[in-house]
C-alpha cells in the first residue's frame, strides 16, 4: 500500500493533479495516472485537488512528514 | 526539484542517424530535427504551423492516440482570436455561435454584456485541433501521435537539446535545436529543464465539466456565468452553449477550497441539482476535468533551447480562466521569436527572451497581469457584495474590467461609497494582495521548502 492510491474508475485523466504535485511524483503515461510512492511527501494537494475523488491517501500516508504537510500548504 | 522518478535528464553527445527530411514519415527512430514541439493541444499546433512556414524541420509529438480529446476546457475563442492566429470559422468546429455573456449574481439577478469583443464559438475540440493539424502538416510540420516524452535530453552545456520518447513500447532521441514546451498544466519539459512552474494552490483553479444534451432554459447566444459561494466558491460556473441543445455545463473553483464533499464534480452536481427546470430532460455525453492556472504566468518560459506556450506557461487568463487563444497568440510570437534565433544559431535563453518580453508588454499578457488584481478582489467577494455589484454595474463597465481597464469600475465604487464601502477596501485589499504575490514570483521560499523536504527525506532514508 502506498501514501496515495489512484482509483482508476474514478479518474477522468485530467491531470489537475500532476500539475499541484510540488515533487512531481505523479506522471499521466498516455491517460493513465501513476504515482512513484517513493519521492511522495504526503503532502496531500492532489487528493485536495482531485475535481472527482480520485485519489485517497493510502495506508503509508503522512506518517511522518505531519508538519512538513503544513508547511507545504502554507507556501503554496 | 527531481525529475520523474528520480531520473536525471540524459546528457547526448552522439549525433542520432536519422534526420527528419522530406520524403519520410516521422517513426520511432532516433532523429535530428530544428524545432520539437512536446503537446500537441491549440498552442503547439499553432507553433508547429508557424515554425514550419518559415522553412524549419519541425517535429510535434502528443502522448495521446488521438488529438484533441481528452478537452479540459469549456472550448470558447472569440472571433479576434481566431483572426489574429490566421484560423478561419469552419462549421465542422465552430458550433455555437456567441454575441455576449450573461452574468448571474447568487439570488439570480442577470447582467447581461454584448458587444463585438464578446463575439465567438464554442469549438469541437476534438475536431478543432484535426484542423489546426491538418495546416501545421500542410505547412511542412510533421507530427507523431502516441508518443510520450519521457525524459529530457540536454547538450554538455547543460541547454536542453530535444526529447527521449516513447512510442508504443519503443524509445528514441529527438534532437532538436529548439523545444517547445507546450505540455499542458502538467508540463514536465519546463519541471526538467529546470523552469519555475509549479502551480500553487492559490493560484490553480480545480475545474469539472460536462458536456450536455438538452439542457433547457439558456439563450444558446450567450455564455452564462453564475457566482455565489454555494454555487462555486472563488470560481463560477458556467454553460457554454454549443448549439443545437448542445452544451458544456462546467464548474472552476481555487484548489485551496477543494476538500473530500465539496469538490468540483460535488458543487456542480448540487448546483444541477437545485436546478431541476433546467436539467431535468438533460443527459451528459462527456465528463471533463482539470487544473486551471490562473496566476498570469510562470516568472520565467524560456530557458536556453527551451520555450513554454500555453498552460505549460500558465497563460491562461486569470479571471475566466480561458486560455485556448492565449495559447495560440503565444505561440505565434514564440515561432517569430525562436525563428529568429534559430537562423542566427543561438537559442540561449536571452536570445529567446524577447518572446515573454512581447507576450507582456504587447500582447495578452499586458491584460492578463493586471486581471490578477481583478481576481484577488473577487476572491474576496461574498454573496452580499455580488448582490451589490450586481446592482451597479451593466455590461459594459463589466466588459472594461474583462479588458483590465478599471477607472469606470473605480468611479462607480466611490460614487456608492458609503454602501459600497466594503467593496472599496477589498479592492484596496486585492491591490497589497497583488503587490505581494508578484513580490513572491521569484518563489524562492517554495524552492527552499522542497529542498528542506528533500533533505530530510535523504535523513530518514539513511536512517
Amino acid at each position: 500500500m502506498g501514501k496515495i492510491e489512484v482509483n482508476h474508475s474514478r479518474c477522468i485523466s485530467c491531470a489537475g493533479c500532476v500539475g499541484v504535485c510540488p515533487v512531481d511524483t505523479i506522471t499521466l503515461q498516455g491517460l493513465t495516472l501513476t504515482i512513484d510512492q517513493a519521492p511522495c511527501i504526503s503532502c496531500g494537494l492532489c487528493v485536495q485537488f482531485c475535481p472527482v475523488g480520485a485519489l485517497t491517501p493510502g495506508e503509508t500516508y503522512g506518517a511522518s512528514y505531519t508538519r512538513k504537510v503544513d508547511k507545504v500548504l502554507v507556501v503554496l | 526539484m527531481p525529475a520523474v522518478a528520480g531520473t536525471p535528464a540524459l546528457t547526448v553527445t552522439d549525433k542520432p542517424l536519422v534526420s527528419l527530411k522530406p520524403g519520410t514519415i516521422p517513426r520511432a527512430v532516433d532523429t535530428t530535427v530544428d524545432v520539437l514541439i512536446v503537446g500537441l493541444g491549440p498552442g503547439g499546433l499553432i507553433a508547429a504551423r508557424e515554425f514550419a512556414k518559415q522553412g524549419f524541420n519541425v517535429l510535434g509529438i502528443d502522448r495521446k492516440q488521438e488529438l484533441g480529446w481528452p478537452k479540459r476546457c469549456a472550448e470558447g475563442v472569440s472571433d479576434e482570436g481566431l483572426a489574429h492566429c490566421g484560423v478561419k470559422p469552419d462549421p465542422a468546429w465552430a458550433y455555437g455561435r456567441i454575441e455576449g455573456a450573461a452574468l448571474y449574481s447568487p439570488s439570480g439577478k442577470r447582467v447581461v454584456l454584448e458587444g463585438a469583443d464578446t463575439y465567438g464559438w464554442v469549438v469541437e475540440r476534438k475536431i478543432f485541433e484535426k484542423h489546426l493539424a491538418r495546416d501545421a502538416i500542410l505547412a511542412g510540420a510533421k507530427i507523431m501521435v502516441k508518443t510520450q516524452a519521457v525524459n529530457l535530453l540536454k547538450d554538455q552545456a547543460g541547454a536542453v537539446a530535444g526529447v527521449r520518447a516513447e512510442f508504443m513500447g519503443t524509445q528514441f532521441n529527438i534532437r532538436a535545436k529548439l523545444t517547445i514546451g507546450a505540455d499542458g498544466i502538467d508540463s514536465f519539459i519546463g519541471k526538467w529543464s529546470g523552469l519555475k512552474t509549479l502551480n500553487r494552490v492559490r493560484d490553480y483553479h480545480s475545474g469539472f465539466q460536462y458536456e450536455m444534451v438538452g439542457v433547457a432554459g439558456y439563450e444558446e447566444k450567450w455564455l452564462h456565468l453564475y457566482f455565489g459561494e454555494d454555487v462555486a466558491p472563488k470560481g463560477y460556473v458556467w454553460i457554454f452553449p454549443k448549439g443545437e441543445g448542445v452544451s458544456n455545463v462546467g464548474i472552476g473553483i481555487l484548489a485551496k477550497e477543494s476538500e473530500w464533499g465539496n469538490r468540483a464534480q460535488d458543487y456542480l452536481d448540487r448546483w444541477i441539482e437545485r436546478n431541476p427546470q433546467m436539467f431535468q430532460n438533460a443527459s451528459i455525453t462527456e465528463i471533463n476535468g482539470s487544473g486551471i492556472p490562473v496566476s498570469a504566468r510562470v516568472p520565467e518560459p524560456v530557458g536556453d533551447g527551451v520555450m513554454l506556450v500555453g498552460d505549460a506557461a500558465q497563460l491562461v487568463n486569470p479571471i475566466h480562466g480561458g486560455g485556448i487563444i492565449i495559447a495560440m497568440r503565444a505561440a505565434m510570437i514564440a515561432a517569430r521569436v525562436g525563428g529568429e534565433a534559430l537562423r542566427a544559431g543561438d537559442v540561449s535563453a536571452a536570445k529567446l527572451r524577447p518572446y515573454i518580453v512581447e507576450y507582456q508588454t504587447k500582447d495578452e499578457g499586458a491584460v492578463t497581469e493586471k486581471l490578477l488584481r481583478m481576481r484577488y478582489f473577487m476572491e474576496n467577494l461574498t454573496d452580499r457584495d455580488f448582490e451589490r455589484l450586481a446592482d451597479i454595474l451593466d455590461g459594459t463597465t463589466i466588459m472594461e474590467v474583462a479588458n483590465a481597464r478599471f477607472p469606470t469600475f473605480i468611479k462607480l465604487l466611490l460614487k456608492h461609497f458609503p454602501k459600497l464601502a466594503p467593496l472599496v477596501r477589498k479592492y484596496i485589499m486585492a491591490v497589497q494582495q497583488m503587490e505581494e504575490a508578484k513580490a513572491q514570483r521569484d518563489w524562492d521560499e517554495v524552492d527552499q521548502l522542497l529542498a528542506n523536504v528533500e533533505k530530510t527525506l535523504a535523513e530518514q532514508a539513511a536512517a
